[in-house]
């Protein structure tokens, strides 16, 4: 099976080895463990353009003072180029409601995660770099995993 | 310029490895809650045990690596119960959304509607930080 082929795990240890790897030798940082993180760089990116064309006054990483993080921008462009090669590129329409609370859902974690930290993936990275805070903050982020799925399963029945 | 480069390179890496693999951080633990599947799930542990080899590896080898590890770091207790009580949230959202911000973000590569809709949310939720948001934030963590 494809999917296999490439699989997660393998997937997970090099973004891992890659965040660390960007730190370390490519100064993405401040802060530390700041490698990936796909909430903070896209922050970076819009704080950087408010701060650029409308002169407002955003703290952003030092790494990004002069040029914002094209994280976002290479995750999208790197996903393209999968899906293209394999035949999975193609307009998915989606319900309205479906839509629009999606939508709610986007700006509500976009929030939670910078109150947080980053995105699931830099609170991993935290745990990786021995935050004892880092691991409260992934096992919090299990227990709403755990709280959302006990709603799914309620929901269901 | 070289963060800026770094950031581009590995953002490509990541897209192509997580659009070919499915990989996404939510998915792991709900996959395993609701089916008792580990696919997913594997990738979250392969993040961490990759980026501590990494830490370690790379401060071994002179990397600039500081303040590891970091230990007790935790902020005021205000602000650590918020991003406690944020990070649930996290969770608990990114659940009923489908999947995780770089999930997200591939299925919008791929022409997913809801997805396109989830990230025009996520950046106007970033906007709104900044401008609202921040402001308690700043309270609670003097």
């Amino acid at each position: 099976m494809r999917t296999r082929l490439w699989y997660a795990g393998l997937a997970g240890l090099v973004i891992g080895v890659t965040a660390a790897a960007s730190q370390a030798f490519f100064k993405v940082q401040p802060p530390v463990a700041y490698g990936f993180c796909m909430v903070c760089h896209p922050a970076t990116m819009v704080a950087w353009a408010m701060n650029t064309y409308f002169k407002t006054n955003i703290p952003i990483s030092q790494a990004f003072l002069v040029f914002p993080s094209l994280l976002a921008v290479g995750v999208v462009v790197g996903a393209v180029i999968a899906a293209n090669a394999n035949g999975e590129i193609r307009w998915r329409r989606a319900p309205g409601r479906k839509k629009y609370m999606s939508l709610l859902f986007g700006f509500l974690i976009a929030n939670l995660a910078l109150i947080t930290a980053g995105c699931p993936i830099r609170l991993g990275l935290l745990v990786s770099y021995g935050s004892i805070s880092g691991i409260v903050l992934v096992a919090s982020l299990v227990l709403g995993i755990g709280l959302a799925c006990v709603y799914l399963k309620f929901r269901k029945e | 310029m070289i963060a800026v480069a770094t950031t581009l390179i590995v953002g490509i890496l990541v897209g192509f490895l997580v659009q070919r693999s499915r990989y996404c951080s939510i998915g792991g633990f709900r996959d395993f809650f609701l089916a008792r599947d580990t696919y997913l799930l594997k990738g979250y542990g392969g993040l961490i045990v990759g980026a501590a080899a990494g830490f370690i590896l790379f401060k071994m080898a002179g990397g600039n690596v500081p303040d590891f590890p970091l230990g007790m770091d935790f902020p005021p207790l205000t602000a650590f119960i918020a991003m406690v009580v944020g990070a649930i949230g996290l969770g608990f959202f990114s659940v009923l959304s489908g999947g995780c911000p770089t999930r997200q973000h591939v299925l919008a590569a791929e022409g997913k509607e809801s997805a396109v809709f989830y990230l025009a949310g996520l950046y106007a939720g970033i906007v709104y930080f900044f401008l609202v948001t921040s402001q308690y934030v700043n309270i609670l963590g003097s």
